[in-house]
Parts: structure tokens; sequence; C-alpha cells
């Protein structure tokens, strides 16, 4: 084995250019396709001009043309691929001997052998499976690994650690006394022969130079970050992980996608895992996108000592609300592929609730199809419910601004998410989110929308319907509130400030204070139309940013000028005409009832004119609260998964408006929202307990959300008195959410006070 | 709360995790740890409210729970076994070899055999027209059984890197290296016959013009077959055969014009069929550029069994030529009723041909499938298996060679009856012969599954052994005979390299499969994904 340098170069070091070198890790290509990794990928190398950056990429063409300049060189493991029973070129094989079977045994097998039993060891990851993974490496770059993969010798050492974890480990190989445990006890020939193949694909990137630089920056705790190891462990190269989705978390979920059986299942998980945990104990630094992600991490032993959220940043001149001539129906606009995690069957059931109240509204779902069976069954289904005016189908649309320009308000019905990079388009693109509570999304919301649980289609349709009922004057009003807050949280100034300031403290000097970002694809320069198509039905083009026309999707209103001629709103006096004040109506429209369906929809429960303003309100003072500077990256919080304290929907602190800021949008209930926004705990619980107004009621629930329980106490305490007309769903959140007992208590009692009052015979005082 | 509801409410959520479990191993199966159980939850759309609810702290305990659940709940553990279950099978069903196989095992086994037959059928229309023409016709055929050794490596070549038809660029490399080495020896046989006076002189520059278009179209053949498109082959055989006997009857034309404008029609469509593009569309195989060692190491075994088994097969036959028995005036004279007596051999083993390419291609489907049904420590049981198969198609094999063999003789005997040219044709010698090379190519075929075998578990050092072994003792065989016997004794030449080929071969896959676990795991195919996801 050759010496090891453990020498920390210098900023700069990596060649003759004075320029700081990064060596970006990625599991699969950049932009171009769906994926936050890539558009975080993207996004950095355009966004840090004055860093070179060598780009690894696990899936070939990580870039889309034109190349950033700044990406100095790109390595690309798949060139290194096993083809036929031989190694492929790239020099992979150059120079390298064919071992000895003796040699595969002495030599080979006990490293092999090593690195197995460091990831089923709980002290296996961390320090001890990285020198396996030097001595791997070194044994890799000496001798041909098509031979070494192809030995009988490695297979044995592959068998017998499967069969370490089986009954009596094994049995009798001959096939005596295993044969008494049922077959699913075992691993299969094919299994095995599968986790070998498997493992020597995913190890061929350790016989790939690791170039000289001075920041390994990996953007997942996958086989791609092993260069980041290996460059760690060797020369001291400092190691910043910045992770969106969950390494491990997300091998587990392919692996049940395809079918894995369990052995095949485990033995992967084994080595991702381990591989993972090793990455988080190496990294110099560690920056998860959010703390749903950062609870993963540590999970997985990651040090939370080393840990900051660094959330997700994308090019706010491009992701920007447009001025576009558009439908004058109100337009809901999903992004999301086809597939069965962003549940399309729910995004059906919002449409047709909704529908009965506005019967011209518009469902927009851009994205690909990702699962066949799902789109077929999704569009049976639509039209079985007699949907198709209803719901449109875009397919794939490259210009994401361009499709949100279309829409009032973005819809997200995913079953599982880290974060959404939908939420943070549609943020930045002015659009109010209505969206599934799940992973980060509450997160990534923030109290810049509405969350409703998994597949609640009423709670969906009750957030949306409630968010297209507000006027056009007050929804620009929202859309301007909603782009100023996203700008501040996900904007590219912020996000590079972040990463700089991570290099800078990684030791990384050059880098400049702010610098221009390279320009990316401009789509509005695009020679050709874009045409998407999803088979049969719904064609959409965008032809550029100046003229759209969207077949069947435009009515006729729109303006001869280009201007959008915005629909006249259902104003909450036109459905609740005969509703009595702070009461809600229950409609059940025809299309509730559908046949085939096989769970009847509940009734729509119409927001009330009190609700819409309550829309109006939290958007407002989301407005006003984000007119203070962002506090940059987000410290460590509570959120240890195994002292278990964490609560979604607390990870980030509400920032805090200034009293100067809050002048600038006068609150209807300007004092007592001022100091409900004081930082001293004290002076907002008194502010609670002046509250009077019932359809004040939303400044109390937004309380709920406050660090401190006894704020949040009274919060619970106020909703119960005011009887709001959204109280009983308040408090009902309070008591399966809050993380506090007392607070739960306290909202079990409130909720049932309230019920007594509004049963026919109750107490009726009103407050208590 | 008093103790009963406080109990009331621990077994409602007991079952509740019951519940949940039960939902979790539906989509899961077995699970591998709470890491998996979590990130099901996860999936499933649950997070810290429902575990709250549930009176866990967060979801990751929720999920802690849930895995030790699944060992305990009866329910859930019928469930996981259940879906385990359900995953082996999927993974072993993917490997069936349906009705498509057997279709595609006879498209291409009509054109092997064709090939196999090629020298009677150019020359059957001279074997009635005397001396002369029996000169033309040993051209043709020295031709024919020079062009298919040096060819038929190329072509399996081809087959080997192309894989499907989704790489058939990949078998534009042999191809090119065919052509070179054809013309290279081209070149070599222009200057033997040049040298020495195995045909006649005036037949040299037939001879030569016959060697490049049959090997432009066994190498064309080979391009369409590894194009994935072995139907096509035939239909350019009998289209190429229509337009020559359209030329010959209708339009007068000689017979050497007449089969260069088939031969050379057929060798366009099968290029047109190699080229046309894949309705289906690429599926983005990666592209992997392999150096020329690896390529050498890959394709040359292949190039070398495939000449010597070709040239195994065909040595008896010229080595007949050889012998003066009648006298002739050249070294070498085709003998009509010996070529008679091969071209219904070779035409009775059409069945076992095609058997053999359907169990070959079959052969690495059914290790599949048994692999991914076979437990890692029950090896024996696989080994069973595998010789099971290997037996049942040898047997399938012989069935179907007899069977060809009982339709060929009495298509012959019709022929005989019916037209007196045949019946001048057909001899004593030609039903000794008939017999004789019926067995040897029986052997050959068993010969050629069994190295089909190897190749694909990447053992390419016994068919190149065995092969060359049969070759070596062909020769010496038909040498021998056919210069101290009757030219028909030389067929013993083909008997003997087959049974040497036969024992080499079949040792080799015998030693294997009584392991195949060692080397299905270790076999080339096995190392396809880089790194990527599990398949």
């Amino acid at each position: 084995m050759p010496p090891r340098d453990p020498a920390r170069p210098a900023s700069g070091s990596s060649g003759s250019s004075a320029r700081p070198t990064v060596l970006l890790t990625l599991e699969g290509p950049a932009s171009g396709v769906p994926g936050p990794a890539g558009a975080f990928a993207d996004t950095l190398v355009r966004g840090l001009a004055e860093v070179d950056f060598v780009v690894w990429s696990a899936s070939p063409g990580p870039f889309r043309p034109p190349r950033p300049p700044n990406v100095v060189r790109e390595i690309l493991p798949s060139r290194y691929a096993w083809a036929g029973g031989a190694w492929g070129d790239g020099g992979a094989t150059r120079g390298r001997s064919r071992p000895s079977p003796r040699e595969i045994e002495r030599a080979f097998a006990p490293m092999l052998g090593a690195f197995l039993e460091a990831t089923i060891d709980p002290d296996g990851p961390g320090e001890r499976m990285a020198a396996t993974l030097l001595d791997l490496r070194d044994a890799f770059r000496r001798w041909d690994p098509s031979v070494v993969w192809r030995s009988s010798v490695t297979w044995d050492v592959i068998r017998d650690h499967l069969l370490v974890r089986t009954p009596d480990g094994g049995g009798d190989l001959a096939g005596g006394q295993s044969e008494s445990w049922p077959p699913e006890e075992f691993p299969t020939v094919g299994e095995a022969t599968t986790a070998m193949s498997w493992l020597g694909g995913v190890l061929s990137a350790l016989s790939i130079e690791v170039p000289r630089v001075d920041l390994v920056h990996a953007t997942a705790a996958g086989f791609s970050a092993l260069p980041g190891i290996l460059a760690q462990v060797e020369r001291g190269t400092p190691l910043l992980l910045s992770e969106h989705a969950v390494a491990p978390r997300d091998a587990y979920l392919a692996l049940d996608e395809a079918g894995a059986p369990f052995h095949l299942k485990r033995f992967a998980g084994d080595v991702s895992g381990a591989v993972a945990r090793t990455v988080y104990r190496m990294a110099d630094r560690i920056a998860p996108a959010c703390r749903h992600t950062m609870r993963w991490e540590l999970a997985y032993g990651a040090p939370r000592s080393r840990m900051t959220v660094v959330e997700p940043g994308l090019n706010d001149e491009r992701y920007r609300p447009l001025d576009l001539p558009r439908s004058d129906r109100p337009t809901v606009i999903q992004a999301s592929p086809i597939d069965p995690e962003s549940d399309p069957d729910t995004l059906l059931g919002v449409a047709e609730r909704v529908r009965g109240e506005l019967s011209d509204v518009l469902f927009l779902h851009a994205g690909p199809v990702l699962d066949q069976s799902t789109w077929e069954r999704v569009r049976a289904l639509r039209h079985e419910r007699g949907l198709e005016d209803t719901v449109r189908f875009a397919g794939a649309v490259e210009d994401v601004p361009g499709i949100l320009a279309l829409g009032d308000v973005a819809l997200i019905t995913s079953r599982s998410e880290i974060l959404p990079l939908a939420v943070v388009e549609a943020s930045l693109c002015g659009l109010p989110v209505v969206a599934t509570d799940t992973g980060g999304v509450r997160e990534a919301v923030n109290g810049a929308g509405i969350v409703a649980a998994v597949g609640d289609a009423d709670g969906l349709a009750e957030g949306v319907a409630a968010t297209l009922r507000v006027g056009p004057e007050q929804r620009d009003r929202l859309r301007l509130a909603a782009r100023e807050q996203a700008v501040v949280r996900f904007g590219l100034q912020r996000f590079l400030r972040d990463h700089r300031a991570l290099y800078a403290d990684l030791g990384m000097a050059g880098l400049a204070p702010a610098s221009p970002p390279i320009p990316e694809h401009e789509f509005a320069a695009s020679p050709e139309p874009l045409v998407v198509e999803i088979p049969d039905r719904d064609v959409v083009e965008i032809p550029d940013r100046d003229v759209v026309e969207i077949p069947d999707l435009v009515a006729p209103e729109v303006a001869g000028d280009g201007d959008h001629v915005p629909h006249e709103p259902v104003t909450p006096t036109q459905i609740d005409v005969e509703a009595p004040p702070h009461t809600t109506e229950e409609v059940t429209s025809p299309q509730d009832v559908v046949p085939g369906d096989t769970e009847p929809a509940r009734p729509l429960r119409i927001p009330s004119a009190a609700e819409a303003a309550t829309i109006e309100a939290w958007l407002a003072a989301a407005w006003a609260q984000h007119h203070e500077p962002h506090p940059g990256p987000a410290p460590a919080g509570a959120d240890d998964p195994r002292e278990g304290d964490d609560a979604p929907g607390r990870a980030h602190p509400v920032p805090q408006p200034s009293k100067e800021q809050g002048r600038r949008v006068p609150p209807r209930h300007g004092g007592i929202r001022e100091r409900l926004r004081d930082p001293d705990p004290a002076i907002r619980v008194s502010a609670l307990r002046d509250l009077e107004d019932p359809s004040a009621a939303d400044a109390a629930a937004a309380a709920m959300a406050d660090d401190v329980p006894q704020v949040r106490r009274e919060a619970v305490r106020t909703l119960g008195r005011l009887d709001g007309p959204r109280a009983w769903r308040w408090l009902s959140d309070a008591i399966s959410g809050d993380l506090s007992p007392e607070v739960r208590g306290e909202a079990v009692e409130a909720l049932a006070a309230l019920i007594t009052r509004r049963r026919p015979g109750g107490r009726g005082d009103g407050n208590r | 709360m008093t103790g009963g509801a406080q109990r009331r409410r621990t077994d409602a959520m007991n079952a509740d995790l019951e519940a949940l479990t039960l939902d979790v191993t539906r989509r899961a199966g077995r699970l591998a740890g709470s890491a998996e159980a979590a990130a099901a939850l996860e999936s499933l759309g649950l997070g810290d409210d429902r575990a709250r609810a549930m009176n866990r702290a967060n979801l990751f305990r929720l999920a802690s729970d849930l895995f030790e659940e699944q060992d305990r709940s009866p329910a859930a553990q019928d469930a996981r076994s259940d879906v385990e279950s359900e995953r082996r099978r999927a993974r072993a069903g993917a490997h069936g070899a349906g009705p498509r196989t057997a279709a595609r095992a006879v498209a291409v086994a009509v054109p092997v055999t064709a090939s196999l037959a090629a020298i009677p059928i150019l020359t059957g229309s001279l074997w009635n027209g005397g001396p002369a023409a029996i000169d033309r016709a040993t051209a043709v055929g020295i031709a024919a059984a020079t062009s298919l050794p040096v060819a038929s490596g190329f072509v399996l070549a081809m087959l080997a890197r192309a894989g499907n038809a989704h790489r058939r660029r990949k078998a534009l490399g042999p191809a090119v290296a065919g052509v070179v080495v054809a013309a290279l020896f081209g070149l070599l046989l222009w200057a033997v016959l040049t040298a020495r006076a195995l045909v006649a002189p005036t037949e040299v520059g037939i001879a030569l013009q016959y060697f490049a278009l049959l090997s432009a179209l066994w190498l064309a053949a080979g391009l369409a077959m590894a194009a994935g498109r072995p139907a096509w082959v035939t239909i350019a055989y009998v289209a190429g055969a229509g337009v020559a006997g359209a030329l010959r009857i209708a339009g007068g034309a000689s017979l050497v014009a007449a089969q260069r404008t088939g031969i050379l029609a057929a060798v366009l469509i099968m290029a047109m069929a190699a080229g046309w593009p894949s309705r289906r569309g690429s599926p983005g195989v990666p592209t992997v550029r392999l150096r020329v060692g690896s390529r050498l190491r890959t394709s040359g075994p292949l190039v070398l069994f495939g000449a010597a088994f070709t040239a195994l097969l065909l040595v008896g036959r010229t080595a007949a030529w050889y012998s003066q028995s009648p006298p002739h005036p050249f070294i070498l004279a085709l003998q009509p009723d010996v070529e008679a007596g091969w071209g219904m051999a070779v035409a009775a083993m059409l069945g076992a041909i095609a058997v053999a390419v359907a169990a070959g291609w079959g052969f690495g489907e059914m290790l599949d499938a048994v692999a991914d049904r076979t437990p890692l420590t029950a090896a024996h049981l696989m080994s069973a298996e595998a010789l099971g198969a290997r037996r049942r198609a040898l047997i399938r094999l012989v069935i179907a060679a007899i069977a060809g063999a009982a339709v060929t003789i009495v298509i012959v005997l019709g022929l005989t009856a019916a037209s007196t040219s045949f019946s001048n044709v057909v001899t004593r010698d030609t039903a000794v012969v008939f017999a004789i090379v019926s067995l040897g190519l029986v052997v050959a075929v068993w010969a050629t599954f069994d190295a089909a075998i190897l190749f694909a578990m990447g053992r390419s050092g016994a068919p190149v052994a065995g092969a060359f072994g049969g070759l070596s003792l062909a020769t010496i065989v038909a040498v021998l005979l056919a210069r101290h016997a009757a030219g028909w004794t030389a067929a013993f030449g083909l008997d003997a390299g087959a049974v040497v080929a036969w024992v080499v071969i079949g040792a080799a896959v015998r030693r294997m499969l009584r392991a195949p676990d060692v080397a299905f795991a270790t076999r080339p195919g096995a190392f396809r994904g880089g790194a990527g996801a599990i398949p």
C-alpha cells in the first residue's frame, strides 16, 4: 500500500491555478432532469463562478449544454462499468495485472471480508470502513477488477457473508440441515450473484484516481461520496456533505420499488447504510436541506455538532412571477410526476370537490409519466368521474415558471416527500401552496400555505377553495407576499452566501464576496417551441414567454392585447348568503357521489367569508414577517430522533419582523399582532389574552407554532374562548400534533368546552 | 384515566400497530431493519403525528416497534412470507423462454442448415453435366468449403458481441474483422489454387468469385442475426434463390450470373434488415468501449471455435474429393453421389439444429430461473436441475435428428422414384454416407450445444480445445481414408472428429454443472450493472 499523506493541502494547491477547486460528487445528473440534487448542483456551480468544479457524476451528462465554464473536468464512473466480462476502457485497467487465484485468496479476499464485516458491525462504519475502502482501492489499482470479481474465491467470500446471518450460519452447505428451514430464510444463488455484481459495480469507482482539490463537496451520503472519504483520509481534504434526500432511505425505497427479495435488500441496505454512516462520521460539515433530512442523518449517527441546515435555493431571476396571458378560469397547478408517490388519485378527489363549488375551476397537472399503470388508472378515473374538462395533464414541462404563471394556487398531493422543490418553485413564482403534510413539506411551506393530511382530499379541497376565493387585488398582494418570503428563504443570494460561508469555514480561500452567476439555459431564447405531449390528451405548447397559446386551456376571453383578464371571483357572499356568521355550510354536490367510487366523497365544507379573510390574513402576515433578513444557515436544533422530541412545523422559528417592517402592511389587528411577534413570551401571552374578536382567531392559531409551550397553551385557551370558525380544527391539530402534554391537555379541555357550548342545550356561556 | 380505560387504550394502540405492520409488510415485505420500516412508513404518508397518536415519541420509535412487531404478529409473518414468495416468483418468472424463443430458433436453424448445405444447393444442377460441369462444381464447392470456416467464427463473435438487437452496432467490429480476414484468406486461396492444380485452371476465377460472394453472404447473415432479425436471413435466402431461379429459367442467364445476382440480392436484403432501426427504440444501453486486448479475449475464442468446428464439419467432405476413385485430372473432384449423402444428412439435421439453438438460448434463461429459486445452501439442487435440463435437451435433440432422418429418407425415396436425374445421382454410397454423416452430425450438434453452455458461462478453453482436437483427428482420418480407400470412407473423419469434440466439451460441461453456482456467479454476464440500482 502506498504511504498516505496526511497533510492537508492549502487552498489552491490543486494545481497551478489560484482559483479554489471543489470536487462535486453527484449521484445523478444535474440540470435537465427533475430532482433536487440536480437542481442543487446546477444552481451551486453556476452561482459560485469564482470556484472551479471537478464534477464526479454517477450518471453521464450531468450538465446540459452549455456546460458552465467553471466545470473544469467531469468524471463519469459509469464509463468504468463492467461490460461483457471485461473492464471498460478509459485507462481503468491499463497497467493492471491479472492476479492469480492464490493472490486473490491471500490478499483480496481478506480485504473484501473486512469490508463486508464492517457493514454489519455497529462499530464498523467510520474510520475502520474508510481503511478497508483504501485497501480495496489499492487492490483495484493493482489488479484487473474483472478478474478479481470473476473469481470463485470472491464468490466464496460473498456467499459466506450472506450466510452468516441465516439460521445456523447457513447450516450444512451439503444440503442436510438447511433444508429443514423455510427456503425464504436463505438467499438464493441468483440473489447472491446479483449482490456480488452490484457490489462490484458500486465499488468500481474506487479504482478511479481522485483529483487533488481544496474541498470535496458530496451531494449524497451514497457511493458517489466514496472519493470524498478517500481524499479525506488520505490527504486530509475537507469533506462537505449537502444532502437533500437521505441516501439509505432512498436505497430502501428503491429496493422495495424494484421488488428486491429480503436477503438482497438486507445486503444492499447494510452496505448502503454503512457507507452513509461512514460519510456522516468522516464529513467535516454536514448541511442537510431541511430538518426532516437532518433527523434521518442523526438517526444514522451523524454528529449533531457538525450539522447546519442549509435550505435549497433556486435562481430567483428565473423562478419569478411572469405576466403571461392565461385562462380566465381559476387555475390550480400541480407540478409533479405521475407515479403512486405523487398520489394523483387525491388530485382527482380534490378537483371533484372544488368543482362542486367553483364549476369552472381548472386543475393543470405538469409532470412526466413515471409509472404507466398509474397514468392509465388516473386517466380512466378522470373519465369515470367526468373530470376531463376540469383536470388537464400537460406532460413534462421544462419551463416551470411558465406553467406556474398560468395558475392561482399550487397543489401538492404527494404521499412522501423530503423537501419538495415544487413548493420552492411555486413560492418563488408567487403562488400560494396547498400541500399534504408529509416529510419536510410543512417546514418548506412554513406558514406560506396550507397543509392537510396525506390523502385528505377534503382538507386539501378546502384549502384550495379558500385560496381561490380571495379577490383579484388581494390575490396580487398574496402573490407578492409569497414571492418576497420565498426570495428571502430560497433565493439565490441566500443560497450562495450560505455556501460561501461553509466553504470558507472549511478553509477555502479565494472566495468572492459576491459574483454574478453564470447564466443558465434561457427558455425564452429557445428557437423551437417546447411541445410536450402525454399520449392521447392535452398538448401544451409554450412557444415563448411573449405569446402563450394553450389549446383547450385558454378561454376566448383572453384579451387581444395579451393582458390578463382576471376572472370574476366567487365572492364569499355569493355562497354564504344564507349562512349565519362564523358558521360553515354543508353542501353535497352531485359530483360527490360517483358510480364506482369505493368511498363516497364527504360533503365539501365551503369556507366562509371569515375563512377567506383568514387566508388573506396569513399571507399578509407572511408578507410582513419576511421583510426581516433571513437568519442564514439555521443552527442545529433539538430534533434528535433518538430523543424523540421532534415536531414538524417547528423546525424553523418563524422570522420575526421588525416594527418598521410590520408597518408596511397595516395589520387588521395591528397592536395585538405586533405584540404576538414580540421576542418576549410574556408579551405574546398577554396579547393572546387580549384577543377578543373571533375573526382574529387565526392569530391565536399562528401562535400555536410558537416555540414556548406557555404561549401555545395560552393560544389553545384563546382559541377555545374565541370559538372562531376553524377553532375546532386547530384544536384538533393541537391535540394530535403538539409536543407538550400540557398543551395537548389544554386543547382537549378547550375542545370539550367548545363542543358543549355548540351543542343545543349546552351552557352557551361563550367565554370562560 | 382509570385502569380499565388505560388498558382499553393500550389494546387499541396495539391493534393499530398490528394493522399498520400488516400494511407496511404488504408493501415492503420482510423488513431489513427499523430504518426500512421508517422509510416505508414515510412512503405511506405517515409522520410524527401518527406516531404520537400511537403513543410513540416519533416516527423512528414507531418504526422500531413496527419492525419488532413484524416478527411477533402471525398475520404479518404470513404476509411477509407471501410477499417474499411473490418477489422470488417474479424474479424467477422473468427468465422464462416462451414460444417466441422456439420460433427464433427455427428462424436461425433454417439459414444455418442452408449454409451447411450450400454445396449441393449451388452445384446440384451440375452433377449430371459431365467432367466440365464437375470441374465447375468442384470450384464452387471449394469456395463454399473455405468461406464457411473463415466467416462462421466472426458470425459467432457478432452474435456474442451484440447480445441483443439494441446493441447491433457492436457487431460491426467483428464484421469488419471478418471482411479483412476473408480478403486475406481469398489471397491465400488464389495463391494456392494458382500454385497447385487443385481445380481446373479455368475455374480458379470462379472459385475466387464465389469465395468473395459467399463470404459476404455469411457475414451479412451474421449482421442480420446480431440485429435480432434471423427471420430476415431466411427471407433473404429464399428471395436470393428466387431471383437466381427467375434469371436462370425466365431470363436465360448463365448459372454463375444467376447465382451471383441472387447472392448479391440476399446480401442487400440482409444488410438492410441489419441496418433498419428497431421499432421499439433503444433502451439506452450504456456504451462501454473495450480495449483491443479485452475484445480479443472475448471474441477471439469464438472466432477460433467457429472456424475449427465448421472446418471439422467440412473436412471429411472435401477429403472425399481428394480420392482418386474414380480417377480425375485435377487433385480435387466433387463426387455427386457422396455429396448427395452429405446434403441429405445436413438436411436431416434441421430439426436437431433448431432444438440445439432453442435449448442453448433457453439454457441461460433456465439457469437464471433455477438460480433464483435455489437456496444458496443447496447448490446441489441447482446442479441436479441443470444436468436434468441438459439431459432433456439432448433427448429432444436426438429425437429431432431421428425424425429428421426419417423424413429425409421418405423424401429422397419419393424424389428417386419421381426424378430420373435424381435417381442417377443416388447410389449405395449415398445411403452409406448419409448414415455415417448423420451419426457424426448428431454428435457434433450435441457438442455445439454443450459449447454454447460453456461460452455462456465464460469458459471458452474446452470448446476451443475440443474443436481443434476434433478437427485434427478428423483431418487425419479423412485424408488417410480418402488416400487409401474409396472417397465415401472419408466421412468417417467427421465421426471421429465429432466424438473427440463431444468428449472434451461434454466433460467440461459436466464438470462445470457439478458446481453451477460458482460458474453462474462468475460468468461474464453476471457483471453488467456498473454503479447502479440492483436489477
